[in-house]
């Protein structure tokens, strides 16, 4: 094929692959997205936040407590006295294995999660705490004194085996560089 | 014309690659699933927000009254009610309204909740986390009334968070869609509608 032959195939190509993907992608992106059909689910109590964007130095010195820890159960006390049948309200216990921010003898911590569905899930805002799962979080207090996760699921960063956070863009990185930026943080607002 | 595999696979990755791309970029919205019933919802403001913020909160459903879809939000008045997402207590009362609570350093701004019969939304309200500072002047380190409540509007109308922090995300770092579920302090950008966010209300509602 020629030279020139070859260009203007290509262009066509692309052209055809830009206009194809404008008209119809979003016929193809709800394949993959899901959305939230709360309906499937036995009870939802569904909730959109607005958060303060993640962001180290912010939430390093927002929070109440930050720790690093593995989540050892979860207690669902929906259904029970006082709390409405659409209200879902849950503890996540973790055990703490290093305090960054907060008690330094904190050993133990009890998370109140409020909102989501019944069982396993959560939908887009509320945060997901599964027993097993190891964890930093970044830990805020509601109006009552309980231990939230700040900003919803922003304040969850999970860490893998291989010592990696992910979450919050701004906080996925290996866990010992997320921590030395925490420290960072929290001693530049001593400082200041 | 001979073409090799090699071209033919090639071309398809490109192709599919590209695709891709627009793909993502043409639908930057979700839908939840839910709707309201007819082309309108009622709400309430607490009386106890100053006439400012009332104004500002206006200015947001007007916003989005304006994006091209039939749908309008009819704001009613004042009210005693205060509904507080952020209580374990806090339930349905067949009002729509938007209250305040101290709830403390959540890291919200604002909550918003819905009732509903099956997919036909019935109620929507929002509760202001006064724990945190708001403005409709663009103090320095204070959250702006209007962008907070343009984005609750849009859970009103049944669009679902462009997460920045973990859901798939669609904000990307420009953070333009009114959508996207995180603010700063003095932000405005989110008081007027991206494309990306007039296009989920005109899917769901029509023009």
């Amino acid at each position: 094929m020629k030279a020139t032959t070859k260009k203007i195939f290509l262009s066509f190509t692309v052209l055809a692959a830009l206009t194809t993907g404008g008209l119809f992608g979003r016929s193809f992106i709800s394949w993959f997205i899901p959305t939230t059909n709360p309906t499937n689910h036995i009870i939802s109590d569904s909730i959109d936040a607005v958060i303060i964007t993640p962001d180290i130095k912010v939430y390093s010195e927002g929070s109440s407590a930050i720790i690093v820890g593995t989540v050892k159960e979860v207690v669902d006390h929906s259904n029970k006295t006082g709390i409405p049948s659409t209200r879902i309200v849950k503890d996540a216990h973790v055990d703490i294995s290093e305090v960054l921010k907060g008690d330094p003898s904190m050993t133990t911590v009890s998370v109140y999660l409020l909102g989501g569905f019944t069982g396993s899930d959560a939908p887009e805002d509320e945060v997901l705490l599964q027993p097993g799962e190891k964890v930093l979080l970044f830990l805020g207090k509601d109006s009552e004194g309980n231990y939230v996760v700040a900003g919803q699921s922003a304040g969850k960063c999970l860490i893998d085996k291989d010592g990696n956070v992910t979450g919050a863009p701004v906080f996925t990185m290996p866990l010992a560089l997320l921590e030395t930026k925490i420290r960072e943080a929290l001693a530049s607002s001593v400082q200041s | 014309m001979r073409i090799s595999y090699f071209r033919i696979l090639s071309l398809v990755s490109l192709h599919l690659l590209i695709f891709s791309l627009s793909a993502t970029l043409a639908s930057a919205y979700i839908y939840s699933g839910y709707k309201w019933s007819g082309t309108s919802a009622s709400y309430r403001i607490n009386s106890a927000f100053a006439a400012s913020f009332i104004t500002a909160m206006k200015s947001a459903d007007a916003t989005w009254d304006a994006a091209g879809s039939k749908f309008r939000l009819n704001y009613s008045g004042t009210t005693s009610r205060n509904p507080n997402i952020y209580s374990s207590s806090y339930t349905a009362d067949g009002y729509s309204d938007i209250g305040y609570s101290n709830a403390g350093s959540t890291f919200t701004l604002a909550l918003t909740w819905g009732a509903s019969s099956g997919t036909i939304m019935s109620e929507r309200d929002t509760t202001f986390n006064t724990y945190y500072n708001f403005t409709t002047t663009g103090a320095a380190g204070k959250y702006d009334v209007q962008d907070v409540m343009t984005h609750e509007f849009g859970h009103w109308l049944n669009l679902i968070d462009l997460s920045s922090s973990g859901y798939p995300s669609f904000c990307g770092f420009s953070m333009e869609d009114t959508l996207c579920d995180s603010i700063g302090p003095e932000e405005t950008r989110k008081r007027s509608l991206s494309t990306d966010d007039k296009n989920g209300i005109i899917s769901i509602y029509g023009t």
